[in-house]
């Protein structure tokens, strides 16, 4: 099985390969043109042709391709259009803003969302399971920058409890979390919504199985016998929820870091794509497919740990 | 007359049943599950108020009034007037013409091409099945706004390009929809029989493939226009969709975030419509999608 992850992991490379193609000919079959975006509508035909010849972007198209293969290849994704950096450092530099706000969503969803859908799956037809069946459909019905502004009103201006612009100092781990929570609570509660549904979904069909009863005639304590053998065998469908959001979490932290003016590869990315700044906009959709992949990759593998019977060949 | 509540058992045993069995079904179910009345109440009036919004509205959302700007309700403005003095109810009542109007057409256009392109593939299969197979996950896997913004970028910035853009974006979920029941339809014996015979393969489509898909769609359909508003009001939202002044629940918001500290009003509103909307449609489209079940399955969740 271990050479099965090993060809998966290998497999990631086509997949960005394709996504790179994709991305590359969208972005230069587009009109639209940097140049005029960088230097202004009327910037003189003598700078623009000049800025043309720089960027190599009269070049024949299967040309800039070939150079931009090349340049991944070395691990160079070239200059941004719009302020001459290196984009390997653009990205360096919020990757980790996104990667702390995906991660901590996660953790927030997740924690939230399970024992909530576990209580409303045993009490099930009750008044919390009523109210938790409609918090929750509210929550999956909420756009995450409504719900982002909303925690920033309430939270952060009214009661002023937590910071809401910027992503504060990464060196200090305390401010890091602290400018963190508003907007992991922004994605994670909607996260918690959806893990809510499913868990409560999954318990319940869980719940009537044989070996339920069978564990507490043998006198297993309650909680030992809903956690491991309940939950466990409810996990696998809980758990792709979870990564599939964890994929619209990377669409989602563009909002988020709009909202809460958080630097982060979402923001990176909006601006690129209104600038026309096209060797970062593909750049950075090569790190979101990137993750996407290694996240499913992940999956497949919590897959077995979760139902150690599941097994690939 | 008998009381037979299940229209399946009417219809056998007498035909005339049937009409009578669906609406009592479709009552008591009402009854035992109001929040599904509501929401059909609730999104009957917001269709309602964007198709009629003309006549709905109380002023022109276009209309601005320096005198009155940024005020909370009062004066004939019941939500309050935004950062032109426009009035806020007016707005959103034309941004819902707007925001329903993308959901639905991308939802549309999102199960046209997708269940085409599905039925075709997995009519076809073999290789070609196969490569689009690869290609709709890999863009299943991409994060849908992302997709979306990406081609937004690319057409630019208009009302058409935004319904593309998210059609194109939820095509792939409605291939794999398309794919499952004409899967196994092919299978089935009475194909070859068909074939032999030579039934055309337009008319199994049509008659034998079509009928299978249409249960999912609906349902699908449903909660995809949900994800269509959201993605539409993202969208407008980062200011890469419809432009101001026209009216759009994602622009009125993104408007809102300027104003956040003197009129948190003007985004909260917004928000609560697109909220409202999306709640609804979702409990719509789960209540259906319990009808859907198979009805041996038992009692609802």
């Amino acid at each position: 099985m271990l050479k099965y992850f090993i060809r998966r992991f290998i497999l990631l490379i086509p997949i960005v390969f394709f996504v790179m193609t994709v991305v590359f000919f969208v972005m230069h079959v587009i009109p639209g043109d940097p140049t005029y975006v960088m230097l202004g509508e009327n910037a003189s035909p003598e700078a623009v042709q000049e800025l043309r010849k720089n960027l190599k972007l009269d070049d024949p198209l299967w040309l800039q391709y070939t150079d931009f293969i090349k340049g991944f290849l070395e691990l160079d994704l070239g200059k941004s259009i719009q302020n001459g950096m290196p984009v390997t450092k653009l990205i360096a530099r919020v990757f980790p803003y996104t990667l702390d706000l995906t991660v901590v969503s996660t953790i927030f969803g997740t924690a939230i969302g399970i024992p909530l859908g576990i209580l409303s799956a045993l009490k099930r037809n009750t008044l919390f399971d009523s109210m938790s069946r409609v918090i929750s459909l509210v929550g999956i019905s909420a756009p995450p920058f409504f719900l982002g502004i909303c925690l920033l009103l309430v939270m952060g201006y009214y009661l002023g409890l937590f910071p809401i612009v910027g992503g504060g100092d990464q060196g200090n781990i305390l401010e890091r979390l602290h400018y963190m929570v508003l907007p992991s609570l922004s994605m994670g509660l909607i996260l918690a919504a959806y893990v809510m549904r499913m868990t409560r979904s999954c318990m319940l069909e869980v719940i009537r199985e044989d070996y339920m009863r069978t564990a507490r005639a043998k006198g297993l304590g309650e909680a030992v016998v809903i956690y491991k053998h309940g939950l466990r065998n409810a996990l696998i469908p809980i758990v792709t929820v979870i990564a599939n959001y964890m994929g619209h979490m990377l669409g989602g932290a563009v909002l988020i870091e709009t909202v809460y003016s958080r630097p982060g590869m979402g923001k990176l990315l909006v601006d690129a794509i209104m600038a026309r700044d096209y060797p970062v906009v593909q750049a950075t959709i090569i790190v979101f497919a990137f993750m996407v992949a290694l996240i499913n990759l992940i999956l497949d593998l919590v897959y077995t740990i979760i139902n150690p019977r599941i097994k690939y060949n | 007359m008998s009381d037979i509540q299940n229209p399946v058992l009417a219809e056998v045993l007498h035909k005339e049943e049937i009409k009578e069995g669906y609406f009592k079904l479709a009552l008591s179910n009402l009854r035992k599950y109001p929040l599904v009345g509501i929401s059909l109440l609730v999104l009957f009036s917001l269709v309602f108020m964007a198709v009629f919004a003309p006549w709905v509205a109380p002023f022109d959302p276009y209309q601005q009034d320096f005198v009155k700007r940024l005020q909370p309700s009062g004066g004939g403005h019941l939500l309050g007037t935004d950062a032109f003095g426009r009035d806020l109810l007016s707005r959103i009542i034309y941004g819902a013409r707007i925001s329903l109007a993308v959901g639905l057409m991308a939802t549309g256009l999102a199960a046209l091409i997708g269940t085409v392109l599905g039925i075709i593939s997995a009519y076809v299969g073999g290789r070609f099945d196969g490569i689009m197979m690869g290609i709709v996950d890999i863009l299943m896997a991409f994060p849908m706004l992302l997709f979306c913004l990406l081609l937004v970028a690319t057409l630019g910035s208009s009302l058409q390009n935004v319904v593309l853009a998210i059609g194109i974006a939820m095509a792939p979920r409605f291939v794999r929809l398309a794919r499952a029941p004409t899967l196994s339809i092919k299978e089935m014996e009475y194909m070859e029989a068909a074939r032999a015979l030579g039934l055309p393969h337009y008319r199994i489509v049509f008659f034998h493939v079509l009928p299978n898909v249409i249960g999912s769609l609906i349902v699908v359909i449903t909660l995809q226009v949900a994800a269509a508003i959201i993605a539409e009001a993202s969208i407008s939202f980062l200011g890469l969709g419809v432009a101001p002044p026209v009216a759009t629940w994602g622009n009125i918001l993104q408007e809102g975030v300027g104003q956040l500290r003197n009129a948190p009003w003007i985004s909260i509103y917004a928000g609560t419509a697109i909220v409202l909307a999306v709640l609804s449609i979702n409990i719509v489209g789960d209540a259906l999608r319990d009808i859907m079940d198979p009805k041996l399955k038992g009692e609802k969740r």
